[in-house]
């Protein structure tokens, strides 16, 4: 299942200049697309419209105008979902409800019979080291272990395309490294895989296309190694500070 | 159809369970426990040797703490969080079916807390001395009804949350439900009522429920069979009502989403 954006425009009200209400844009004429087994990077500053984009591509908001695609259908239709998983940056699930709940029930609305869910739950919670959480209530979570929940509901069921926002945020390194390893190992088994980050070191460890965004717009998009520094760099330490840098010039529209 | 009915059933469990672990819960039974302790105290000073003060204090606390539950969470159950956070939206399910296993979820949940209620009525009129003329069947009917009620006034909560944000679905749910006690017929105009209420009466008064067909009887004050007609009516209202919400519910979705 491929993740495809054609012209794909969504605006939201604002105050404007006088206080009056206006449509400003949060994503503009977005055209991106990621196939199956690859992992596409959406990178920008706050409020480029990275969040929005992930939304738009989950189907949990309707475009004004263009195509947000999943498999080829209307991500808005339910069908097209079949196979998605998709986690949010602000919720990790109910805060009465354990991890070992969400994740049943993740499995539960991904198709799983009853029997089935608690096996995939398990297996999820393995992939991200929750499983010592299992039994833990939702509100008890540090924010870290809610970060991982949220990754881990959307893995739950090898889907086939992956929609995550900021998956490594709040993270400790250990974590982080099994969040990586886990979306990477999604990519191999062929999910389409489209994720926003803040840091070129996460770019760097898990993006093959990088998706640059600026204003709502695509302001650069290309495979990884455009981004990276030149073949026979001396010193590799360097090369997310590079990255960064290039990644930096791309979303703001100049070097700083 | 068996995929709908589990996932109904999921997202109803995982509601219930939500509510059984909600703080609000213990803090209504304690407050039910709290009210019937100080009433026992009243109905001893007062030599009240029957607890007949213990009895009715405590059915008009165990309602009206059973209205503030239905209305606290009846009132949230369209808005997003729960089984409706975004990762459950973005699932391949219809956001409906998810609503609607929200409202059955959360129904198990008040006819629990009526079982709740009522055994804790039961304790305090037996400790109060008076024990109950109706005996257990007397609290079943109370507990029966109350949660046929609880069950209107949540399906009023759900209606209303489709509509607007949670506290003003809240204060038009009670609003309606309070309506619910108003007389079936229209006052009568030789009172010099204006022309045009009851006319207007005529018009909303079949919208809104009717407690009258609801009525819990106070426990120990004798005994009400368990009536099926009453489940009919109640069965039939939150039905409708939650028909109306889902077709909101599914319509503001389609509008834009989120």
């Amino acid at each position: 299942m491929d993740i495809r954006a054609r012209a794909l425009t969504r605006a939201f009200p604002a105050r404007g200049g006088r206080g009056l209400l206006v449509r400003r844009p949060a994503v503009r004429d977005l055209d991106l697309r990621v196939g199956p087994g690859e992992v596409g990077a959406l990178v920008g500053e706050n409020g480029a419209g990275k969040t929005t984009a992930l939304r738009l591509l989950a189907g949990l908001l309707r475009p004004d105008s263009g195509e947000a695609l999943l498999g080829g259908v209307p991500a808005v239709r339910a069908r097209a979902r079949r196979g998605l998983g998709y986690a949010d940056e602000e919720e990790a699930g109910p805060g009465t409800a354990t991890v070992g709940e969400i994740l049943e029930f993740a499995a539960i609305l991904a198709g799983a019979g009853r029997r089935d869910s608690r096996g995939l739950a398990a297996a999820a919670a393995a992939e991200l080291g929750l499983d010592g959480a299992l039994g833990m209530p939702v509100r008890g979570c540090s924010r870290g272990t809610r970060r991982r929940l949220a990754l881990a509901r959307a893995l739950v069921g090898c889907p086939a395309a992956l929609l995550l926002d900021e998956p490594l945020t709040g993270l400790d390194p250990l974590a982080r490294e099994r969040a990586v390893a886990a979306i990477r190992s999604a990519a191999d088994r062929g999910a389409a895989v489209l994720l926003s980050l803040h840091t070129a070191a996460a770019v760097e460890a898990l993006a093959d296309r990088v998706f640059v965004l600026r204003d709502g717009a695509l302001a650069a998009s290309g495979p990884m190694r455009r981004f990276l520094p030149a073949p026979g760099d001396p010193d590799p330490k360097v090369a997310p500070d590079r990255l960064a840098g290039a990644l930096r010039e791309a979303a703001t529209g100049g070097p700083r | 159809m068996r995929r709908s009915a589990r996932i109904l059933a999921a997202a109803a469990g995982i509601t219930l369970r939500g509510f059984a672990r909600d703080r609000s819960l213990p803090a209504a039974l304690a407050a039910l426990a709290a009210g019937l302790f100080a009433a026992a105290l009243l109905s001893g000073a007062t030599l009240d040797g029957e607890g007949r003060l213990v009895r009715h204090a405590g059915a008009a606390a165990a309602g009206l703490l059973g209205w503030a539950l239905a209305l606290a969470h009846g009132s949230g159950l369209a808005g997003r969080g729960g089984a409706l956070d975004r990762a459950a939206l973005a699932a391949p399910v219809s956001p409906s079916l998810l609503l609607a296993g929200r409202f059955l979820g959360l129904a198990a949940g008040l006819f629990a807390w009526t079982a709740l209620a009522s055994a804790l009525l039961g304790f305090g009129a037996a400790l109060s001395g008076g024990g109950a003329e109706g005996g257990l069947a007397g609290l079943f009917g109370f507990g029966w009804f109350l949660g046929l009620r609880l069950l209107v006034v949540l399906a009023l909560a759900l209606l209303f949350s489709t509509l607007v944000p949670p506290a003003a679905a809240a204060i038009l749910a009670g609003a309606a439900a309070l309506a619910g006690f108003l007389p079936t017929s229209p006052p009568d105009p030789s009172f010099g009522e204006p022309a045009a209420g009851p006319f207007a009466y005529r018009l909303l008064r079949p919208l809104l429920p009717d407690f009258s067909r609801l009525d819990p009887a106070v426990p120990g004050e004798g005994l009400l069979p368990l009536d099926l007609h009453a489940l009919l009516y109640a069965a039939l209202y939150a039905g409708a009502a939650l028909i109306g919400a889902l077709a909101l519910f599914a319509g503001r979705r389609s509008a834009g989403g989120d």
